[in-house]
């Protein structure tokens, strides 16, 4: 039974185009994820692609000019408003993108125990930042005084001390050089094998292929894929040709860079979202697209050839 | 041309951390090299010196044998920061802060993929990506002799990564403007650049 389960997730927001004149700018679209306990998942996306308002949407922390629709269960039960209220910040978490999500009022330390008082808090709050290679005066700086990853890996230990059962994490690592954001990586997944699930929201291929189990790729508002991690391997098994382009675009593949860029999301073309650049969209590509299942994932593509390798 | 840091030794305030001690670094015009440290390691620090946005406490930051300070109007050493919405005035519009870099040629705004309608909006109005293509254009002034790129494309997707590097590249190479790159990936930095230097002290 998964811990979350998204259904049909569409979010858009209300934009004024003239003085009195509104439209909806859809920027999500028909979004379907699950995450079993136990489980990481990765989200990835180019940036503008929606990603950050899926974790919004979860925590029910969409700005007031956004609104969604479709279906959020979380452990069998719709996962409404209220619920999600008494949920978030204990069982749900965020650990968010910006490290300006540090109050720079407050001491690290405090940020990270929530003010709970005493030697327990204070002794747990120095174990989790020596988890993260920080030492005791961190907890005794401010947000001005930490560097760009020490910052983030505050956010980190803020996120986990509640012992959460699912964390959503949202670009957690850049700033942070390989070594610490696997470091952060393993951390989540010690998470996992105590049964919790983690959704890692990240633009950063590599590094969800190394420490996720699966991974959701994410154009342009629409998952246009779900693969295993493995099937990153190599470009043979990755059923969807922005994820093949994607793959050889990574340093370690061919640094190819492939013309042109993701429409900008006023633009909603008939049919197929990524046809305009594709090399092998037809006619058939104007059509609207189902989201099919396909060796073991997902893919949002009706090429033909792309169901039989 | 040269670039070089001697012995350069900087700390923030008297009594913070030492972040750089006698650090040496020299380059060429024609190279392209990768700087690579843990983060909180100085190399941020390290670049705004080499760009003269920073004085070190001691040693000596020299661009053809001249300290780098004696440099007046646009800089020959010019630095791509992180995070390109904090190092652009959000009260002008885009074509304004362009202009900092004297007349661009069409070439290099087409090779970085900025839209014409983009020079007339504010810098809130645009994601990160394409910002940050305005703080790269902006960067390859006509007397651009060094480029310094800070982790210039961790907000990128892999293809536009690829794009823009890909133009980079060949531009650095046209003009032999020298680079210094940092990047937190490893593959990155093997693709960019001729050499790497390592940051370990501290």
């Amino acid at each position: 039974m998964p811990l979350l389960k998204v259904e049909n997730l569409s979010i858009s927001f209300r934009q004024y185009t003239k003085a009195f004149q509104q439209t909806a700018l859809i920027v999500v679209r028909a979004l379907d994820l699950s995450i079993n306990p136990g489980e990481m998942v990765a989200i990835v996306g180019s940036s503008g692609s929606g990603k950050s308002l899926l974790a919004h949407a979860i925590l029910g922390i969409l700005p007031y000019n956004a609104s969604m629709a479709g279906r959020l269960y979380y452990d069998d039960k719709p996962l409404d408003k209220k619920r999600v209220e008494t949920l978030r910040g204990k069982e749900i978490v965020l650990v968010p993108q910006g490290i300006t999500y540090l109050d720079p009022l407050m001491k690290a330390g405090r940020q990270i125990h929530n003010g709970q008082r005493g030697k327990a808090a204070h002794q747990k709050t120095l174990s989790i930042l020596s988890r993260y290679g920080l030492d005791e005066k961190t907890a005794e700086r401010y947000p001005f005084e930490l560097s760009g990853g020490m910052a983030r890996r505050v956010l980190i230990s803020s996120a986990v001390y509640s012992e959460p059962r699912l964390v959503i994490a949202d670009e957690p690592t850049p700033g942070l050089h390989i070594q610490a954001a696997r470091r952060v990586l393993g951390h989540f997944r010690e998470m996992a094998e105590k049964d919790a699930g983690v959704l890692l929201i990240t633009h950063d291929l590599e590094l969800a292929r190394q420490t996720c189990d699966r991974i959701v790729v994410f154009y342009a508002g629409y998952t246009i894929e779900e693969a295993l991690a493995r099937d990153f391997d190599q470009v043979e098994t990755l059923r969807h040709p922005y994820t093949r382009a994607l793959w050889q675009a990574m340093p370690q593949n061919r640094f190819s860079a492939e013309d042109g860029r993701q429409p900008a999301a006023h633009i909603n073309p008939e049919g197929c979202i990524y046809a305009p650049r594709c090399k092998d969209a037809s006619d058939l590509c104007r059509q609207s697209i189902p989201y099919q299942p396909l060796r073991g994932g997902y893919v949002r593509c009706i090429r033909k050839e792309h169901y039989d390798t | 041309m040269i670039l070089e840091a001697n012995d350069i030794s900087f700390r923030y305030h008297i009594g913070s951390a030492q972040i750089l001690s006698q650090f040496n670094i020299r380059l060429q015009r024609d190279e392209r090299v990768g700087l690579v440290a843990p983060s909180g390691y100085g190399k941020t620090t390290l670049l705004k010196i080499l760009a003269g946005y920073e004085n070190a406490d001691s040693g000596s930051v020299l661009l053809d044998g001249r300290p780098i300070q004696d440099y007046k109007g646009y800089c020959p050493v010019q630095m791509i920061f992180q995070h390109p919405e904090t190092v652009l005035n959000p009260r002008l519009k885009l074509a304004v802060s362009l202009k900092e870099a004297g007349l661009l040629p069409r070439r290099i705004l087409d090779g970085l993929g900025i839209e014409d309608d983009w020079l007339t909006r504010y810098p809130a109005e645009l994601s990160g990506g394409e910002l940050q293509r305005f703080c790269i254009a902006r960067a390859l002034g006509e007397q651009t002799v060094f480029l310094l790129a800070d982790e210039i494309s961790t907000m990128l997707d892999l293809i536009t990564q690829a794009q823009i590097w890909d133009f980079l590249l060949k531009e650095l190479e046209m003009r032999h403007i020298g680079l210094l790159a940092v990047s937190h990936t490893m593959e990155l930095i093997q693709r960019l650049t001729t050499r790497t230097v390592t940051l370990d002290q501290r």
